[in-house]
């Protein structure tokens, strides 16, 4: 009997995992199913008893939430990746905002949602540490997680937006950086977190398709989706 | 402007079914008049369609219609500076398009049971049919386009999909009841979800109540007669 596991991703990390879940069924012979969304919106799933096996959240945030719950196996939480967080406008924009600090001139601009969605939540740090975030109020248009962020500016309907620099390729040729935020001076550097759902019926390839996300094969497709190492320190 | 989810719930409903009135009466007095035409059937089914189709298709259409995605949208934007998308009266344009079947179905029956020697009367008197619109039907029709419009009203304040769709969801602009319990749901508040699915639910069932009440005034009224 082939088994099966189902993992609940980040948005953002849709097309590399997708590439991923590939390459761990070709080895292990499990099928990986996908269920992508904000990461707080997993958690509420998950913490609801979603029958979720694996844990693959944008940010430790959530995945200390599931801890506290008792809904992870704590031993199994491993970082797996890091990213940076970028502002972008649509290409063709008549007059996009340059950077950071033309945001306060900008009609609409989109980021996910800080409450449920780790690249609002870093998104928010930034404004906040550029002394933004006052003036953006009633400007925001918080989406449900950050592909939707990522689509407002793709679609022309959002002058800017905030997202993860790897969510840009998802939409090439639609939308451009101008600029780049500072991890540790912007923000929290950014730090996906991994685990194993506590009560998962394929415990086994479950803790092996975390364990797999921090090897050679598996960081080799996330760098290739412009994701970079875990940022150091804290948890390794 | 800067509103609470109740007050921006109201507004947007408000102007949703302020919106929704004029075409909606004349579509119900229009189907409700002729009885047969050529198409009947086909007009009165493009008319409903909203009520079945997922919200989220009309949100997709309007977002087609009225965002930058295509060449009218374009045209809307720039052209005519018309920008709906992202603001609260792109949310009320979303939710008319959801309550107006709503709407006509209700206002159209109204019309149709109203007794057709009344309009003769009228008609012979040399009343033109706009004047017999004004002047016999409305007043008569009274209470059941309150219960057409207490409909309308009612399915535009819960309206959620299409408005997510076309309004994105910004706190104090757009972000209507049903959108805020929705965040707060996805962020793990559930007090907070409790107390609007609370208020949301009171409001349908009120506004359910008072047509059903009225339904059934009108059929024992039909009962005396």
């Amino acid at each position: 009997m082939a088994e099966e596991i189902l993992v609940s991703a980040a948005a953002s990390l849709t097309d590399a995992f997708e590439r991923l879940g590939d390459r761990y069924a070709k080895q292990q012979g499990v099928r990986v199913r996908f269920n992508f969304a904000a990461s707080g919106a997993l958690v509420q799933q998950i913490r609801a008893g979603a029958p979720v096996d694996v844990f693959a959240s944008a940010s430790p945030k959530e995945v200390d939430d599931l801890e506290r719950a008792g809904r992870l196996e704590p031993a199994t939480r491993a970082d797996f990746a890091g990213n940076r967080v970028v502002l972008i406008v649509p290409v063709g924009a008549k007059k996009p905002p340059a950077g950071w600090a033309d945001l306060g001139a900008a009609r609409r601009v989109s980021i996910g949602r800080p409450e449920a969605v780790p690249a609002g939540r870093y998104a928010k740090e930034v404004l906040e540490s550029r002394g933004l975030w006052g003036q953006m109020q009633g400007r925001l248009a918080l989406a449900a997680n950050v592909r939707q962020a990522l689509a407002y500016v793709a679609s022309g309907d959002a002058d800017a937006g905030i997202v993860f620099a790897t969510d840009v390729r998802a939409a090439r040729g639609r939308v451009r950086v101008v600029a780049a935020a500072t991890p540790g001076r912007d923000h929290d550097p950014v730090r996906y977190t991994a685990a194993v759902v506590r009560g998962s019926r394929a415990l086994g390839p479950a803790r092996r398709f975390v364990r797999f996300l921090a090897q050679p094969d598996a960081r080799r497709i996330l760098a290739d989706f412009g994701f970079t190492a875990p940022p150091g320190a804290s948890r390794a | 402007m800067n509103l609470d989810p109740v007050r921006l719930s109201l507004l947007v409903a408000a102007a949703a079914t302020l919106l929704v009135v004029p075409p909606g009466i004349l579509a119900a007095y229009l189907l409700a008049r002729h009885r047969r035409f050529p198409g009947r059937a086909f007009v009165e089914t493009l008319l409903s369609l909203p009520l079945v189709l997922p919200p989220s298709v009309v949100g997709f259409g309007l977002l087609m219609a009225l965002g930058q995605g295509t060449a009218f949208g374009r045209w809307l934007n720039d052209a005519a500076g018309v920008r709906l998308l992202f603001t609260w009266q792109g949310a009320a344009v979303a939710a008319a398009v959801i309550a107006f079947p709503l709407f006509v179905r209700t206002a159209s029956a109204t019309f149709a049971s109203l007794d057709p020697e009344m309009l003769e009367v009228g008609r012979t008197l040399g009343a033109s049919e706009p004047a017999l619109l004004r002047y016999v039907l409305a007043p008569l029709a009274f209470r059941g386009l309150l219960a057409a419009l207490t409909l309308a009203f009612a399915r535009a304040l819960g309206e959620f999909g299409a408005t997510l769709m076309v309004a994105g969801s910004i706190p104090g602009q757009t972000e209507t009841l049903p959108l805020a319990l929705y965040a707060a749901v996805q962020a793990g508040d559930n007090e907070g979800a409790l107390a609007m699915a609370a208020g949301l639910t009171l409001v349908a069932f009120l506004a359910l109540w008072l047509v059903g009440l009225y339904t059934d005034y009108l059929a024992g009224r039909q009962g005396e007669r």
